[in-house]
């Protein structure tokens, strides 16, 4: 497992395993096509459903498939909530947290602030993803993949992180000191399995954090 | 006075809405959330904001153990700006008028 983020001459540098560098990948994956295509109506996964610059989205969701017999990144595979068989909800959910209302009391004023600030910040937070991606170079023999960023990078993996969190972390419906709800659950729970990836995520971001500071 | 006339009477006192109310400042509020690290929160207000650590993370102890906090105050499009900034860090905020609910006068016939 990674040792997480540390700063050094080169840059801020981690090195991923193998198994979490196809985490990293799916959850990407996912997190773009849902930033890229809840406006429209569900459509195969492996289309961008708005035209991007250079949109990568077709090669992550074939790599996505790739992973198909690993039962690590089915569970991946579901976290978006944009699958063709679900309703809308689950996305919205999390969208909601993402591009969350500016005004607590005006629903106007709101959807103004929405009008003109939400595809900014959709578009940002697909940069970010995209970067953190393309970060991800060529795996060594063990499959392990050794970023180092420059400070640029660094913030987009810091952004990246959090909105990754922040979409399971809806999804699960953590909340505020619930550890124990989470230790009681079984192992070999699907929600517990996700929850892992949560919290490895939050690690992630902490060593992170302090390599930036 | 015997004598009506058809001209337009000018008053002193001009006419109420034509008073200019100053702007009230409005306020930037970042809301906690059960997912963000405090370390991070406390990265965003010193990176964003350019506080210093101390004040950083006092502010950031205060959406942890209060709920929510005032991190600026300005015009409402400095507000717009640092809320959608707050947003692009994945922090959830909100703007307001400071002092809400105070004078019941909005200006615009606005409000729920």
């Amino acid at each position: 497992m990674t040792r997480g983020f540390s700063s050094r001459r080169s840059g801020i540098t981690a090195t991923f395993d193998k198994a979490e560098v196809a985490v990293l990948r799916g959850l990407l994956g996912e997190l773009l096509e849902l930033l890229r295509g809840d406006e429209q109506k569900p459509s195969p996964p492996s289309e961008p459903t708005e035209p991007t610059a250079g949109s990568p989205a077709p090669r992550d969701s074939e790599e996505a498939q790739d992973f198909a017999d690993d039962p690590f990144a089915a569970i991946v595979r579901h976290l978006g909530g944009t699958d063709d068989d679900k309703p809308e909800p689950p996305s919205d959910e999390v969208l909601k947290r993402l591009l969350p209302n500016a005004y607590v009391d005006d629903e106007d004023a709101a959807a103004e602030f929405r009008r003109f600030t939400e595809q900014g910040l959709r578009d940002g937070k697909v940069t970010n993803a995209e970067t953190v991606l393309g970060s991800l170079g060529e795996p060594n023999r063990k499959g392990e993949v050794t970023v180092t960023l420059d400070r640029g990078e660094a913030e987009a993996w810091l952004r990246t992180l959090t909105d990754l969190r922040l979409a399971i972390g809806t999804r699960l419906g953590v909340d505020q000191d619930d550890d124990v709800r989470w230790a009681m659950l079984d192992d070999d729970s699907y929600a517990k399995q996700v929850y892992g990836v949560y919290l490895w995520l939050g690690y992630v971001q902490e060593s992170l954090v302090h390599a930036l500071f | 006075m015997d004598v009506v006339s058809t001209a337009p009477v000018e008053l002193e006192r001009p006419d109420a809405e034509e008073v200019v109310v100053p702007d009230t400042p409005w306020v930037t509020i970042v809301w906690n959330d059960p997912i963000n690290l405090m370390s991070y929160v406390t990265y965003v207000f010193q990176t964003y904001f350019h506080y210093s650590r101390q004040k950083a993370e006092k502010l950031m102890m205060d959406v942890h153990h209060k709920g929510k906090a005032v991190v600026s105050s300005g015009t409402r499009e400095e507000m717009e700006r640092d809320v959608e900034a707050m947003h692009s860090y994945g922090l959830w905020a909100t703007l307001e008028k400071s002092g809400k609910g105070g004078d019941g006068r909005t200006g615009r016939g606005g409000g729920a």
